[in-house]
């Protein structure tokens, strides 16, 4: 048997799509076919940080200027003045294989997921098909996945063995075929440092304060019988069964990877975009990358996800439907395009990922609105809806903690996917009591449900009738931070038509109607 | 306009509720006409001091009400206000019981807990829960009869103004039926309606969420700030404005009046503490004078007593005294400082041990009438054993009458910028970035103008509020935190003075006052601190008993005078381990300023500090004292301020002198700068002064550059006041451990490494110092450390050594001690002490039958100190990692002298280290090696170019080109230093200091700032005995390291 390991160091970071040639606003044509032009000025440093804020990965910029894996943030950033920084993730890196599995999945049968970074390929059933060792590596290099992300390919003949020496990154030609054989690989796995040997950290650290810092040194001592009992007494079995898997005297089962009749795909975005414009371009990539993928499975699809990470954590959720079930990247596009130009980014994005879950064969009847299946849920019912009238005349009501009125509560589109957004806001409106210690708050809270009219207009207007006061002012002086801050006093007044109306005037002393009492 | 008093409002006290510092109040209070403002902080009164000082400062005619805002357990909202002594004692006391009760920041009261409150005011804000609100009502109507209000306070939210509810009638209602009157109020939180911003962040940093996300937890309108009576008027009845002022006329405490009483069991019966003091200073003379005492030190001590009198301190000294009598007998060493602590009288009652005869000049400057400080004395004791003077503290006044003084963590640059950037949803890489690059000692740039360089744009509406709210947030209080050692003691119970609270540390209580409110107040409290020298002197004095036979004291020493050797060695910079002249800024300076008697050594310590260097006065004191400047003074009242220190400020005192004689400022503007000097807000406070000072000294006759210089100087004092009493007291050590290390070296660094954590260096540099001093020392060895490390005579060793020949003519040697091995516990040294045998273990297997962890095992095999039974470090913990002689069946083996029936330990061979292994394994056990340096690896395997052994920089020429190569042991760029980094590189044979500029640091950042293994080329500075190596090149060696490494060989 004969082990491919993939590895993919960088995963994240090859993830980051450049946006620095796609945010210029004069490239306004998108589904022009060359809209993404490269980028024009050298990339920036970009560092991944792990939760301790040391350095994790870096690009070939921040390599250059001296930053070094392990890196502190202070130091890194001393280091370098233009510095773009990402947070690890290790959720995206998953996602990111997944997907890089399932391309793969096309020329290679037995796949397994290492771990979030690796990819180890079992290459003994593939030969037979491929004929040769070469024609194999060559179909699998043919898979577009792997063409933008930095990869080391490793083949050996233990899983282990391979997934160690595609991590060291110094081997001159990783693949020759000869490598299975032993009296290649075994050197280097000697010098490997107990370090990097898949090993807890407590055993490496046990292993080097025993004067055996190296694999080889190890392996040296246990070939003799009774020493192999005696490191197995101090450290442990499984320290022998894991030196037994990597040299191949112990079989490690490994559970393949199967593959979902699902399209996804990730992007992180270099810069926090603000504009919907702006997320156009690496979605145009990804249609493109879906267009081919459905290509081969001979599907198309009608409905869609777009997940848009935004930077406060939470994940804006959008979902478009085709009349028709449909595979063109072009028409996806403008579908999108139109979708975005009406949408405004509560939050600047940091990542997206589009999800295609239900892959239609090629020869779908549509069905008109009426002919509904019994087992349609009501999202897929909404999605029905959306797709005949538009998603935009579809809406649902939700709550928010703001005081100004407009904003207390917004429409928004309907997803068949859990809202993520605002979740804090939700908590602060519904049990409020346990967040707020101020009595005053709580209050409000409570008794604002009285106060407020039952229609609210979506744009207030002038007052011009004469109106007899019943309660107030109210004072709402909020939202300094945004772009729309208020400063009103509402009342509660009658009209001669007797309707009782929310009036409230400005700090211009105008009047306005802001809502009406049922 | 009819007038109104304030009586519910919150400072920036109430933690992360209040928007405004309650000198901002009390401040605008007066502007809008108020005649009284209630400072109610919620549980707390740590904010009304400053309130009441802002209130004297400005002379404001605004009445100060003492209050507490209270949530109870029943979810009611309460006001109490304090109208007279017994009340506020009362009010106190609900608060520390509230505060006691739970952790640190936090209270918990009942409606219960307040019926023990007979005089104390009741203001009652109704939860306008109907069913709740007419229990509590009733509640209120039997224990609060005739001082108690309810709360009306309208602030224009939606609650006011639903539909079909009103509070005002319903507040009526409340009040026909309990017939307590009802009483205006505001709820503020803020001074002015601009804090609004600031209000929602501190809020959402409370939630510990962004202001996005806090939604209706944020203020909705401006109505909390403090509003113009005009308004008021027109939103309240008048009848319950006017009920403010019957409330306010009931108010009549004055916190000045608060008196301190202090523990009365201090002095015998029927005796005035006047009478006492003078008896046990007489007591005292006895002791330091044995051969009699002359007049003039007769009349100085009649004179500081006839002052003390005077201004009633004498339980503050009386309360010291016991304090440090505990102390002696303890033989706890310890030391006095502080302006009281330099007086006769201090050194009678044994307070500190500067003797007058020997520094008479340093007299009657300290306790002064005219300038308005209370005494200050500060008392250091040794670090490891100051508990034990606290619990003495605890025990004999009991926890009631003795508590630690607070301090108040504020908002400083970094948390400030962290927290708003948080509020304002900035994500925490980008806020981490922002204050890592930001360098705060950059004067010429400001942090906002570095920020914008950083990428944030300032004109963005983002990168403005972020700047904005930064810049009004830092000098918020966060929390109250414990002084390091500020206790107060009182006759009666503590907490009827100020309320105590839960400190984080377990055990430790502290009141909710600060040093500053303490002093406002006229309150004196006793600094019990920890000095780690202090410890290791004493360990110093205890071996050099032990092993010499003679008893030594600091007073001892002292009295001896001058004694010329010692200095000669700090003209040397020898003095390394050396209290206070140790850091590399004063190892510099030793050689120019060349101490050469006590007030030398006083002003040596002084010096090296950010006032005089930011006041550019170090220079002109080095060319006066090398006589290449002429010493002048401008006026007779000058030369009076100055003439000891040949001109030119140094301390503190001489600088706010310099204020007064100079530039015209009276003793109260010379005591506003004092305080400012000592406040939050430093360089709002100070530059106040700024123009005074310059105007007044220029219009005397003064240089305006001069006056620039002393200005900056007060600056620099603002960062870190170093008074001269101080620097006199810390002299005092200075000298005797530089005496030590001249005398007795074994036992002084003996001493000191004993006593580590403290001071500027590492046990391994310390250890190098030793050995470059001709001291012979020992590794750990199973048979003969103990845990500490110790001094070791012994006939058979090298007679040779002459310094290590004791007095007994023995040689010595330094053995070094287990608690040096990282990963041994204390248990397992305790434990193998005791089973060790009188003449050592002589097996392995022996060892291991002590019984000992098996991680404390393999800590002492990685440390070698099984070196005298298995010459293989890695064997032997081989062999400690076997679990086989844990078995039961073996314990009867222990004390057996049958080793043989057992199995023998191993049979496998582990390879043998080599040096770069013992180097390694030497660091990471021990954290240093006696036998190698990294250094003289590298030059013996041949892969370091040539470069200048530390030792021979001595005999190159001044300007001449070098290069050096050394383990980067220490990097500080001061701010004092505009720029510039100093390295200081560890080669085999000593240090050497290099100085790197920005430039150079800029062009070879990687070297800079990641090397740990550090080549540099560059220029010899030498000045007398000073070699400075002004880098130009930096090449980074850390790599070669790799090469010692034999065994990353081929394994075929």
């Amino acid at each position: 048997m004969r082990w491919l390991a993939l590895h993919f160091p960088q995963l994240q970071l090859d993830g980051v799509y450049s946006t620095q040639a796609g945010t210029s606003d004069k490239s306004e044509g998108v589904d022009d076919n060359k809209v993404a032009p490269e980028p024009l000025k050298p990339i920036s440093a970009m560092l991944v940080l792990d939760d301790k804020q040391c350095v994790c990965q870096l690009n070939d910029a921040a390599d250059q200027a001296g930053v070094q894996y392990g890196m502190k943030l202070g130091t890194a950033s001393a280091l370098v003045d233009d510095l773009q920084l990402f947070n690890h993730s290790s959720e995206f890196e998953k996602q990111r294989l997944l997907e890089i599995a399932h391309a793969c999945y096309q020329v290679s049968a037995d796949i397994a997921v290492w771990n979030s970074k690796t990819l180890i390929l079992d290459v003994a059933p593939m030969l037979k098909l491929y004929g040769s060792f070469e024609c194999y590596v060559d179909a699998l290099f043919e898979v577009e996945a792997l063409d933008d992300v930095r990869m080391s390919a490793v083949i050996a003949n233990t899983p282990l063995a391979a997934y160690l020496l595609s991590c060291t990154g110094d081997i001159d030609d990783p693949l020759v075929e000869q490598f299975s054989r032993q009296d290649v690989w075994l050197p280097i796995l000697d010098r490997l440092n107990v370090d990097s040997v898949g090993i807890a950290r407590e055993q490496s650290l046990q292993l080097k304060r025993l004067g055996l810092h190296y694999l080889g040194d190890v392996r040296e001592l246990i070939e003799a019988e009774h020493s192999r009992k005696e490191l197995g007494n101090r450290m442990g079995k499984k320290l022998l069964s894991h030196i037994a898997q990597l040299f191949g005297d112990e079989v490690l089962a490994l559970t393949y990877f199967k593959p979902k009749d699902v399209f996804s795909h990730s992007v992180l975005l270099e810069y926090e975009v603000y504009r919907t414009t702006a997320l156009l371009f690496p979605i145009k990539n990804i249609l493109q990358v879906l267009q081919q993928y459905l290509q081969r499975r001979a599907k198309r699809i009608q409905t869609l996800s777009l997940y848009f990470q935004q930077r406060d954590g939470s994940v804006l959720s959008v979902n478009l439907a085709s009349a028709e079930p449909e595979r063109d990247s072009a028409r996806w596009l403008n579908l999108v395009r139109l979708k975005l130009e009406s949408m405004k980014l509560p939050a600047p994005v940091i990542g997206l990922r589009l999800e295609a879950i239900k892959l239609l064969e090629e020869r779908v009847q549509s069905s008109d609105l009426f002919d509904l299946k019994p087992a349609l849920s009501p999202g897929q019912l909404v999605a029905r809806i959306q797709a005949k009238f538009g998603d935009e005349s579809v809406k649902k009501m939700h709550l928010e903690a703001d005081h100004r009125p407009e904003y207390s509560f917004r429409y928004e589109s309907v997803s068949t996917q859990p809202e993520h957004t605002s979740r804090l806001n939700e908590e602060l409106v519904s049990h409020d009591s346990t967040h707020v210690s101020d009595g005053e708050c709580l209050k409000y809270s409570k008794r604002s449900q009285t106060l407020r009219p039952s229609l609210i207009l979506s744009l207030p207007v002038p007052l011009q009738e004469s109106v007899r006061f019943i309660h107030g002012p109210e004072r709402i002086q909020s939202a300094w931070w945004t772009e729309a801050p208020v400063c009103r006093d509402y009342f509660v007044a009658r009209n001669t038509a007797q309707q009782t109306l929310w009036v409230f005037r400005d700090q211009a002393q105008e009047w306005f109607v802001h809502g009406l009492f049922a | 306009m009819k007038p109104y008093a304030e009586l519910h409002c919150l400072s920036n006290f109430s933690f992360l509720r209040g928007a405004s510092h309650p000198e901002e109040l009390v401040v605008r209070a007066h502007e809008l006409g108020y005649q009284a403002l209630a400072i109610t902080d919620e549980c707390s009164v740590a904010g009304v001091v400053r309130a009441y000082s802002a209130i004297n400062e400005h002379q404001l005619s605004l009445k100060l009400i003492v209050g507490t805002e209270l949530s109870l357990s029943c979810g009611q909202k309460v006001v109490l206000l304090a109208p007279c002594r017994q009340a506020y004692a009362e009010m106190c006391h609900v608060i520390t019981i509230g505060r006691r009760r739970c952790e640190k920041g936090s209270y918990s009261l009942s409606k219960e807990d307040l019926e023990s409150l007979t005089k104390g005011l009741l203001l009652w804000l109704p939860s306008h829960q109907e069913p709740q609100d007419a229990v509590f009502s009733e509640w209120l109507a039997t224990h609060f009869i005739g001082r108690g209000w309810l709360l009306y306070e309208r602030l224009m939210t939606s609650y006011e103004v639903a539909e079909g509810y009103d509070v005002e009638r319903y507040t009526e209602r409340l009040s026909r039926r309990m017939r307590f009157p009802v009483c205006a109020a505001g709820n503020v939180r803020m001074h002015v309606a601009e804090r609004q911003a600031l209000q929602d962040i501190l809020t959402a940093i409370r939630l510990n969420c962004s202001v996005q996300d806090a939604g209706a937890a944020l203020l909705s309108n401006t109505e909390h700030a403090m509003r113009p009576m005009k308004k008021l008027a027109a939103m309240y009845p008048q009848a319950w404005l006017n009920e403010t002022l019957n409330v306010a006329s009931r108010c009549e405490l004055d916190l000045g009046t608060l008196r301190y009483e202090y523990p009365r069991e201090l002095v015998p019966e029927n005796v005035s503490p006047q009478r006492h003091l003078k008896y046990l200073v007489e007591k005292g003379i006895k002791i330091r004078f044995p051969n009699g005492v002359s007049l003039q030190i007769q009349r100085t001590i009649r004179r500081e007593l006839a002052l003390i009198e005077e201004q009633g301190y004498e339980y503050f000294f009386l309360t010291t005294y016991d304090i440090v009598q505990f102390a002696k007998r303890q033989d706890i060493l310890y030391q006095g400082r502080g302006s009281a602590a330099n007086s006769v009288v201090c050194y009678c009652l044994e307070i500190t041990s500067v003797d007058p005869r020997q520094i008479k000049v340093l007299f009657e400057r300290f306790i002064s009438k005219e300038r308005n400080e209370p005494p200050d004395i500060d008392v250091d004791f040794e670090h490891q054993r100051r508990e034990e003077v606290f619990q003495y503290i605890y025990q004999k006044y009991g926890r009631e009458r003795a508590a630690l003084a607070a301090t108040v963590i504020r908002f400083k640059f970094k948390s400030a910028l962290r927290s708003v950037g948080k509020a304002l949803g900035i994500n925490e890489s980008t806020l981490d970035y922002y204050i890592k690059n930001i360098n705060r000692r950059d004067r010429e740039l400001g942090w906002q103008s570095q920020l914008s360089e950083l990428g944030l744009d300032p004109n963005s509406a983002l990168g403005g509020h972020l700047i904005r709210l930064t810049h009004e947030i830092i000098g918020f209080p966060r929390h109250l935190s414990q002084h390091v050692g500020g206790f107060i003691i009182s006759a009666g119970p503590l907490s009827e003075l100020v309320p105590i609270e839960n400190a984080s540390m377990a055990d430790r209580t502290v009141i909710q006052w600060d040093k500053n409110d303490l002093e406002s107040l006229g309150l004196l409290k006793v600094d019990v601190l920890a000095l780690g020298m202090l410890s290791a002197i004493r360990r110093s004095f205890d071996m050099i008993q032990h092993l010499y036979g003679r008893t030594l004291c600091i007073a001892d020493i002292t009295r001896e005078g001058d004694d010329p050797a010692v200095y000669a060695q700090l003209q040397r910079a020898d003095s390394i381990g050396v209290f206070q002249v140790e850091s590399r800024a004063q190892m510099s300076m030793l050689p120019r300023l060349k101490p050469a008697c006590y007030y030398d050594l006083v002003i040596q310590i002084a010096i090296i500090r950010p006032g005089p260097i930011q006041g550019d006065m170090v220079h002109p004191y080095l060319r006066r004292r090398e006589g290449k400047e002429a010493v002048d003074y401008p006026s007779p009242e000058v030369k009076d301020v100055l003439e000891r220190t040949l001109g030119v400020p140094i301390f503190q005192e001489q600088v706010i002198k310099l204020a007064m004689v100079a530039a015209g400022f009276s003793g109260g503007e010379a005591d506003q700068l004092r305080r400012a000097m000592a406040s939050w807000n430093k360089s709002g406070q100070l530059q106040k002064f700024k123009q005074k000072l310059i105007v007044g000294m220029e219009s005397r006759g003064y240089d305006r550059e001069f006056a620039e210089r002393v200005f900056q100087q007060i600056l620099g004092f603002g960062e870190y006041g170093f008074p001269e009493s101080h620097s006199a007291s810390f002299a005092v050590l200075a000298y005797v451990s530089a005496w030590l290390k001249h005398y007795y070296p074994y036992a002084f660094y003996c001493g000191l490494l004993n006593s580590l954590p403290m001071g500027f260096y590492s046990p391994s540099q310390l250890l190098q110092d030793a050995s470059r001093h001709g001291l012979a020392i020992e590794a750990i060895c199973i048979n003969r450390s103990r845990y500490d490390h110790r001094i070791h005579c012994d006939n058979s060793l090298n007679s040779e050594r002459r310094i290590g020949l004791s007095a007994q003519g023995t040689a010595q040697a330094l053995r070094l001690g287990f608690r040096l091995v990282r990963g041994l516990s204390s248990k397992g040294i305790a434990r193998l002490l005791e089973a060790r045998p009188e003449d050592g273990f002589t097996t392995m297997t022996q060892v291991q039958g002590v019984g000992l962890d098996r991680r404390d095992l393999e800590a002492l095999a990685s440390a070698n100190a099984f070196a005298c039974l298995s010459g293989n470090r890695y064997q032997a913990r081989w062999d400690m990692l076997n679990d086989a002689h844990r078995l039961p069946l073996f314990e009867q083996h222990i004390n057996e002298e049958k080793p043989k029936s057992l199995r023998p330990l191993s049979t496998t061979q582990l390879p043998l280290p080599d040096d770069w292994d013992d180097l390694q394994e030497d660091y990471a056990a021990t954290g240093l090696s006696l036998s190698h340096h990294p250094v003289r690896l590298l030059r013996d395997a041949g892969v370091l170019g040539p470069f200048t052994a530390a030792i021979e920089l001595m005999e190159k020429t001044h300007k001449s080109i070098v290069t050096v190569t050394g383990v980067v042991t220490g990097k500080q760029s001061p701010g004092t230093a505009a720029g510039v980094t100093f390295f200081t590189l560890e080669d085999d044979t000593g240090n050497i200091n290099v100085v790197v500029w920005q430039a150079t640091a800029r062009a070879q950042k990687q070297a800079y700032l990641t090397s740990k293994i550090l080549e540099v080329t560059g220029i010899l500075e030498k000045e007398g005995e000073v070699i400075h190596v002004i880098a130009g090149r930096l090449s980074d060696k850390t790599h070669l390291m790799n090469k010692l490494d034999a065994r990353s060989r081929d394994f075929h």
